[in-house]
């Protein structure tokens, strides 16, 4: 845990990360403590002249809330999102992370590509997928969605033993970590003649994803760019088959704010970088999505990499 | 350029604190640079 003020900057953490944070603590006063964490930094707040502080109430459990409060004089103010809505915003070593993490993954799609074959399990290709990943990158930011046939109706399907057969849909959702910058990247792939319905449904999904990045600017409400897809979807009759949100942030984690959905009160701004990702389902069919990584910038979104 | 530190300060001025606890790696990490629980 860490403890902020304007004076100093203290963390309180646990023996097991001493070793680890030796010499990287010039600007932080490191407090190694074998007890209870949450404790400690009670005494810690109670030392210094602090009224009011803040903490991560979406991200705090009671238990250790109780914990802190035992022993923290001042008084606790819950924050929702405070620093998540600082880290919305990417400066451009960031960006350049998430572009590079975002390289690797389309690199490791066309990798996974040459070494499909008819007969393969989704597990087995999940595995050529990861394992290109994880020669070129520090990890994956999730584990990856890999999956065929009647499956890619799953938003979010495991793979399984199912084997590649001839003539269907492959979906492949994942993502390479670097320096701890996650992307997050879809494709939907043919594999051998697939009937034409499902070519106008990629077709359209793709068009509806390419509209969408067109309208994204700097003020403009994250609800917006959902309405637009689902509006787009309904005109073709299929606005009950998008189940998931448009879009979120990508940074150190794969899912982080801004959230783009139809509630979402989030409004863009320079330095965001969003997916957006429309899907459209048949149960028991199969599935399409196309979901890329968009940098909104003064001149409109950039799709990264 | 507006440190992060300078960012995180700024929000605390807004919302009349004086200090601020993280408690989740990942937001240590963005202003430390260390990976730590």
């Amino acid at each position: 845990m860490a403890l902020l003020t304007s004076e100093k900057k203290f963390i309180v953490t646990s023996p097991m990360y001493e070793e680890q944070i030796k010499g990287e603590e010039d600007e932080w006063e490191v407090i190694v403590c074998e007890d209870s964490l949450e404790e400690k930094l009670g005494e810690l707040g109670s030392s210094l002249d602090i009224r009011r502080c803040g903490f991560q109430a979406n991200h705090l459990s009671f238990a250790r809330y109780k914990k802190i409060k035992e022993k923290f004089k001042p008084q606790l103010i819950p924050c929702n999102a405070t620093v998540e809505k600082i880290r919305s915003i990417k400066d451009e070593e960031e960006i350049n992370l998430i572009r590079k993490a975002g390289e690797i993954t389309l690199q490791a799609f066309e990798y996974l590509k040459k070494a499909l074959h008819t007969g393969i399990t989704e597990k087995e290709a999940t595995r050529e997928l990861v394992s290109y990943i994880l020669k070129e990158a520090d990890g994956v930011s999730f584990d990856p969605i890999v999956l065929f046939g009647e499956r890619t109706s799953l938003p979010h399907g495991h793979p399984t033993e199912r084997k590649l057969k001839e003539n269907e849909l492959i979906l492949v959702d994942a993502g390479a970590k670097v320096k701890g910058y996650c992307a997050d990247i879809t494709r939907t792939f043919a594999w051998g003649k697939i009937p034409k319905k499902w070519k106008k449904i990629y077709n359209l999904a793709y068009n509806i994803e390419k509209r969408a990045i067109k309208h994204i600017k700097p003020k403009i409400k994250a609800s917006t760019i959902d309405k637009i897809i689902r509006e787009k979807l309904a005109e073709a009759g299929y606005e009950k088959k998008f189940l998931h949100g448009t879009g979120h942030g990508v940074g150190l984690e794969v899912h982080e704010e801004p959230f783009l959905n139809r509630n979402s009160n989030a409004i863009l701004e320079e330095g965001m970088v969003v997916t957006i990702e429309p899907g459209i389902y048949f149960a028991g069919e199969g599935g399409v999505r196309v979901e890329n990584m968009v940098l909104v910038t003064n001149k409109g979104g950039k799709i990264l990499p | 350029m507006v440190s992060r530190w300078e960012k995180l300060e700024k929000k605390l001025k807004e919302k009349n604190l004086d200090a601020f606890i993280l408690t989740r790696s990942v937001d240590i990490f963005y202003f430390s640079g260390l990976w730590i629980e």
